[in-house]
């Protein structure tokens, strides 16, 4: 299993954001969170990417409690979140050559720039200043960053929220293709459609808890519209 | 590439890349380099007055004809301080204490300003080293401020942070960029100011050392202000209130504690004005320190003791009027000497007691510790003006010894009609000044010294805890 959340329970002060979260996600899986906004889904993320700490239970990534071995988890994932914030005054290019070297990858500027075309980003883009990107070309570095790092294990924080429908098509076919690559996906998304296209089972959460788990493959867009705000009904 | 080498790298061409913080660097070094021209002027200026000023006044000396020894001390002459060529770079106090001192007979007298040096008066702040002190450290703030927080507001430092990437890496990363961003302005203008002072007539090894010290002492300086502004962008909620937060301690550290420093000095211990002075000196002139005592009396006495000191007491000769006037000019001078020392010593040592009260601030304001040791490194600030003064009296004493032995010794019946000529004037000891050398500076300011190493290990800590600090969400 690449990432498993056991009875994972986050307070912050009185207020209560995960309620004893289980989860887990394997390989070649997508798993993406539905939910409405502080429903748990960006704690859940951050939880595991180590940025805060769970106020008990346990948050797993290869079998290491990311609290405990908060680097060294760091080196199978890769992270996107809704705006992917690069340094404007860096060319695309410079920026994924930065952020990989950061996580220890060694690759040239040639392969580099494979990597940003094979994400989508035209080839022109890759030498331009980050600052003059539109949000879909920085979301697509940031898969590109995922690719070149070759990480196990992407966490995605409603990626495609903001993006038109050609740049989140565009999205979700990266993230199917490592999907098929055998790369583990945790997505949060509001996004009903695209979670029923590329996730291999979908969770919806309320109020910090996982209320329906269902195999995408196994419901229709209406089947899963229906099952979604029956829960947020309740 | 290392991971340390690759964050120093991309922070370096980030800044590299701003336009805004370009124009900021280049006005700041402008602004130095605009600071050396006035200040390297004004020091040529200065050294050439007190080139024709000390020439015409040993021309004068020698050239002033036959007169009566006494009489040429009551005329006296001028001697000046050298003007060193690091008071280019930091006039210090001395813009606002004189340069040359007149010595005569009976009275010390305080330094005053060479009509040369008005000029100075009126730029002397506007100078590298306020420049170094006042305006590198606000480019350092606006260069760090966001270190942290502009990295949390932006969003990169999530991902920066979801890599793996160690905090204390990044620390050192943006600690090292910025080092290396000042040193990148100030390296450069230090080579210019090197190669101003050479032509100055400072490329002896004694100066280099002064201004190889003096740069140490810049880094050191502007290493708290980076060290401190890490900390502020980690430690503040945004990096608006980063900025605001590091320009109040600017203000404080710069403006306000220097000020309330000499407030407090003055307040402390109060110096006399100059008419006081003059006037106590008046008054125990005539009746000595205690109030009480009888000059004449006094002088009488020590005039006995010089008489014994040559063996013409209880000898039956008859003393020569003349020898018995030179006696007389000896133990007067004595007393007089006495009386200006007292006071010139009290007011030296109120003085040195304010510059100690204000050093002592150097533990609140590491810019206050910097101001000093710039100037006591660049012998212009007021212990070496002390020296100067000092040096002046001794050679004033023995001049004035030397002319009144001459009147005593070859008198005779001439009485005061006995004239000297220049052969005299010309066996005046040479005032042959050498200022003092590195030490001397750094013992006067070592409260400086430890105040700025004090505020040093500090910023480095607090830039070390900066990453820690720093939070991501």
């Amino acid at each position: 299993m690449i990432l498993q959340a056991q009875n994972l329970v986050k307070h912050y002060g009185e207020h209560v954001a995960l309620r004893g979260l289980e989860l887990a996600v394997d390989a070649g899986e997508v798993f993406c969170l539905l939910g409405a906004n502080g429903a748990g889904k960006t704690t859940t993320i951050q939880l595991f990417l180590g940025f805060i700490e769970p106020t008990s239970g346990s948050a797993k990534i290869k079998g290491l409690e990311v609290r405990e071995h908060a680097q060294e988890t760091k080196r199978y994932l890769a992270y996107i979140p809704e705006n992917v914030m690069l340094y404007p005054n860096l060319t695309g290019v410079e920026n994924l050559e930065y952020f990989t070297t950061l996580a220890g990858v060694d690759a040239d500027v040639a392969t580099l720039r494979g990597i940003l075309s094979q994400s989508g980003l035209p080839d022109d883009a890759a030498d331009r200043y980050v600052g003059t990107y539109s949000k879909g070309m920085r979301q697509k570095v940031g898969i590109a960053m995922a690719v070149a790092r070759k990480a196990e294990l992407l966490l995605l924080d409603e990626p495609t929220s903001g993006l038109d429908p050609k740049a989140s098509n565009e999205f979700a076919q990266l993230v199917t293709r490592l999907r098929d690559e055998g790369v583990a996906v945790l997505m949060a998304t509001h996004d009903l459609f695209r979670s029923r296209e590329i996730a291999t089972r979908i969770g919806i959460m309320k109020q910090g808890q996982l209320v329906a788990q269902v195999d995408a493959g196994d419901v229709t867009h209406n089947d899963l519209e229906r099952i979604y705000l029956e829960h947020m009904h309740d | 590439m290392s991971l340390l080498t690759s964050v120093i790298g991309k922070e370096v061409r980030e800044v590299a890349r701003d336009g805004r913080l370009r124009l900021l660097g280049v006005i700041v070094v402008v602004l130095a380099l605009a600071a050396l021209a006035f200040g390297a002027q004004q020091t040529q200026r200065a050294q050439d007055a007190r080139e024709r000023a000390a020439q015409a006044a040993q021309k004068q000396w020698e050239g002033q004809g036959d007169k009566n020894p006494h009489v040429a001390a009551h005329y006296g002459t001028h001697l000046f301080a050298p003007t060193s060529v690091a008071t280019a770079l930091d006039p210090g106090v001395s813009a606002y204490l004189g340069r040359s001192v007149k010595v005569e007979a009976h009275k010390r007298n305080l330094a005053e300003h060479s009509s040369a040096e008005d000029g100075g008066l009126r730029i002397g702040q506007f100078s590298v080293a306020a420049v170094l002190l006042l305006l590198v450290p606000l480019l350092i703030i606006a260069l760090g401020y966001g270190s942290w927080s502009l990295e949390r507001e932006r969003g990169t430092l999530r991902q920066l942070l979801s890599t793996g990437v160690n905090r204390s890496t990044l620390m050192w990363g943006k600690a090292a960029a910025l080092t290396l961003v000042i040193a990148a302005l100030m390296v450069p203008a230090g080579l210019v100011i090197v190669g101003v002072l050479w032509a100055l007539g400072g490329g002896d090894g004694h100066t280099l050392l002064r201004l190889g010290l003096t740069a140490a002492g810049y880094g050191t300086y502007f290493g708290v202000f980076g060290g401190l502004t890490l900390y502020a962008s980690a430690a503040a909620r945004s990096s608006r209130g980063a900025l605001v937060a590091m320009v109040g301690v600017w203000g404080l550290f710069c403006l306000i504690v220097p000020r309330v420093a000499t407030e407090i000095a003055e307040v402390a211990r109060p110096l006399p004005s100059a008419s006081q002075v003059s006037a106590d000196i008046e008054r125990d002139l005539r009746k000595g320190l205690d109030g009480v005592s009888d000059p004449d009396k006094i002088i009488d006495a020590r005039i006995k003791e010089l008489m014994a000191e040559e063996g013409l007491v209880n000898t039956g000769l008859l003393v020569d009027d003349a020898y018995l006037t030179g006696f007389e000019l000896q133990a007067e001078a004595e007393w007089e000497d006495s009386i200006y020392d007292h006071h010139t010593e009290a007011l030296e040592a109120a003085i040195a007691d304010q510059e100690a009260a204000v050093a002592w601030a150097s533990v609140a304001s590491p810019y206050v510790a910097m101001r000093s040791l710039s100037a006591g490194l660049s012998g212009t600030d007021y212990a070496h003006h002390r020296h100067f003064t000092d040096a002046a009296e001794r050679w004033r004493k023995a001049l004035v010894t030397q002319l009144n032995s001459d009147f005593a010794s070859n008198a005779g019946a001439k009485g005061w009609d006995y004239q000297a000529d220049e052969k005299l004037w010309e066996k005046a000891p040479p005032f042959a000044y050498a200022e003092p050398g590195i030490d001397f500076a750094l013992r006067t300011h070592w409260r400086s010294l430890l105040g700025l190493g004090l505020w040093w290990v500090l910023a480095v800590v607090l830039a070390i805890a900066s990453a820690r600090r720093a939070r991501v969400v």
